[in-house]
């Protein structure tokens, strides 16, 4: 049996599943930019915090994602639903970059522009919402591109408690020796990761601020 | 040409060496007598009566104007200007012509007598023993005090770092002075609130600082949409605007500020400060990045524009011709320090070690290339 004629029998599981992951990712990401862009704000704000903050990120990057998830597991709330608890697991991996490139497009913005905002009498919120995150939305943008991909990437494991998606596929494979069924969550992972890769560095492209 | 406008005037001031001894015999300001109100050195601050002073003021132009007119320098000088614009000068720059006129202006008879009279108006802007340290330590503006009137046109000159840029940030509460006070028509600027008093004045920077997210439109009409003023109105004010400092609005109201050139952008960042029509309008190094020629002529339409408008003016530069263009009078800021304030007229006589310093300098360089 093919790898193709595997795939058209078993499309409709494999698409669910990769609904699953798409919905998975797409909730992270909501809530990682929902927290990522405000602290990257705070840390251009408040110096002294960026240590912390960015430091935190650092840490949660660094743990291997397998055993986050087992963290996590004990947690009152999350540990109740597997969803919510992937969920909580990869927002904390896609909060790095997105922080990260909104402190950096923020302090990127020409100090000049930002000096003749404060003197023509602009307050600190127009100043952040009229100039700043507008010309920094393509970096912004760029850190929400490297954290999706991230994310695609890592939301396979997220099958290991149990959470679905494409993981599912890789998982049970590997149990059986099974490469086809591998390539079943791989594929449309990867495809999935390119895709949104492409779409956003279009996007950050229109959005970049012309010179 | 340089030849011959060189001599007369600078006769006397002797060679580099001389000069550089004698900035050093420089009587500076006694520290140990700071407190003593008595004898506390106030820079000589003069107050210009507004007829009096236009009178110099057209007289360097008209002087200016005249460039090649060698032959008839002596003679009274002409009322109606046109007669002295000679034909094909208009790109001229203005610094190169005016330094090549110096002779002539300093043959202008006394039209400044009144000029030390005090007026009685309130200042606009006033310094009172101003300082300003950075982080508590690096003292950037040191005891300055003086005074600009209402329409005055003050140029603060002199070197890269003295605190030019310092005391006009203090103006608009950018930063605030360590000590001593900063008055804004009366108010002290901590007394106001920074945001009302940052659109109480216009604001250009070197650097310009346009939006390059916003079209020319949208960053002109900045200050006035923050004011909440009606969008009809401010179309108006953009339209009106533009073509005060020579652009066509229907060209470049929509373009974005990297579609324009150096001087195109400068105009724009000018129209973008006087956009809500603020009476006092502050300027850093404004037309520091142009080439000599269109400086020259961004120079001039401000000129003419700064005497129809009447605002009064702050203006930075390290450009000693441009000081001399465009001041009504010319602060001179050493080491954080105001080392004294002369009309144009006053500058150019005097014979002040630092003063004479950079008048040299004005006829050695910028007579040639009309820039640094």
């Amino acid at each position: 049996m093919s790898l193709l004629e595997y795939f058209l029998r078993h499309q409709r599981e494999i698409f669910q599943a990769t609904v699953e992951h798409v919905w998975l990712v797409g909730v992270t990401m909501v809530l990682s930019v929902a927290i990522g862009v405000p602290l990257g704000v705070l840390v251009t704000r408040r110096p002294w915090l960026s240590k912390p903050i960015l430091g935190g990120a650092n840490i949660a990057e660094t743990i291997p994602s397998l055993a986050l998830f087992g963290f996590l597991l004990p947690v009152p709330w999350l540990g109740g639903r597997a969803d919510r608890l992937a969920i909580a697991a990869l927002t904390l991996y896609a909060l790095l970059p997105i922080i990260r490139n909104t402190s950096a497009g923020i302090a990127g913005v020409d100090a000049a522009v930002r000096e003749a905002a404060r003197g023509m009498g602009m307050t600190e919120g127009q100043i952040l919402f009229q100039v700043e995150l507008p010309l920094s939305l393509s970096t912004v943008l760029a850190g929400v591109r490297v954290a999706t991909v991230l994310t695609i990437g890592i939301a396979t494991i997220a099958a290991a408690v149990g959470a679905g998606g494409l993981g599912e596929f890789i998982f049970r494979g590997l149990a059986m020796v099974n490469n086809q069924l591998i390539l079943a969550g791989a594929i449309p992972a990867a495809l999935l990761a390119l895709g949104a890769d492409f779409l956003l560095s279009v996007l950050e492209r229109r959005l970049r601020p012309a010179r | 040409m340089r030849a011959f406008c060189v001599p007369d005037a600078s006769a006397g001031r002797g060679s580099d060496s001389t000069l550089r001894r004698q900035s050093q015999s420089f009587p500076k300001w006694n520290p140990n007598k700071a407190n003593d109100f008595s004898t506390r050195h106030i820079p000589k601050v003069e107050f210009v009566v507004r007829s009096s002073k236009s009178i110099t003021y057209q007289t360097l132009l008209v002087t200016q104007w005249r460039v090649s007119s060698f032959s008839d320098f002596s003679t009274p000088r002409k009322r109606n200007r046109s007669h002295c614009l000679p034909a094909g000068l208009t790109r001229d720059s203005s610094v190169a012509s005016l330094s090549r006129t110096l002779p002539n202006l300093l043959r202008q008879p006394r039209m400044n007598t009144e000029a030390n009279r005090p007026s009685g108006r309130e200042p606009v802007i006033e310094f009172r023993h101003v300082s300003y340290q950075l982080n508590g330590r690096q003292e950037l503006i040191n005891d300055v005090s003086f005074a600009v009137q209402r329409g005055e046109t003050l140029v603060l000159l002199g070197r890269s770092g003295a605190g030019k840029t310092t005391a006009l940030k203090l103006i608009n509460r950018l930063l605030e002075p360590t000590e001593g006070d900063v008055l804004v028509e009366g108010r002290s600027t901590i007394a106001w609130d920074p945001i009302a008093l940052r659109r109480h004045i216009g604001y250009v920077i070197q650097e310009i600082g346009l939006f390059p997210h916003f079209t020319v439109e949208r960053n002109i009409a900045l200050v006035p949409r923050l004011e909440g003023w009606a969008e009809d109105r401010i179309a108006l004010r953009v339209k009106e605007l533009l073509e005060m400092v020579g652009l066509d609005a229907r060209k470049f109201a929509r373009r974005y500020p990297h579609e324009l050139s150096g001087g195109q952008r400068q105009r724009v960042g000018v129209a973008r400060a006087l956009a809500a029509d603020p009476p006092i309008l502050l300027m850093d190094e404004p037309f520091g990045a142009l080439d000599p020629l269109t400086r020259g002529e961004v120079q001039r339409e401000f000129q003419a524009l700064e005497r129809r408008l009447r605002k009064t003016v702050v203006i930075v530069t390290h450009h000693v011709g441009e000081s001399l263009v465009l001041g009504t009078r010319i602060g001179l800021v050493e080491a954080g320090k105001l080392a004294g304030i002369y009309s144009p007229k006053e500058f150019l006589e005097s014979t002040e070690p630092v003063t004479a310093a950079y008048v040299a300098y004005l006829r050695m360089h910028e007579g040639i290339e009309g820039d640094e």
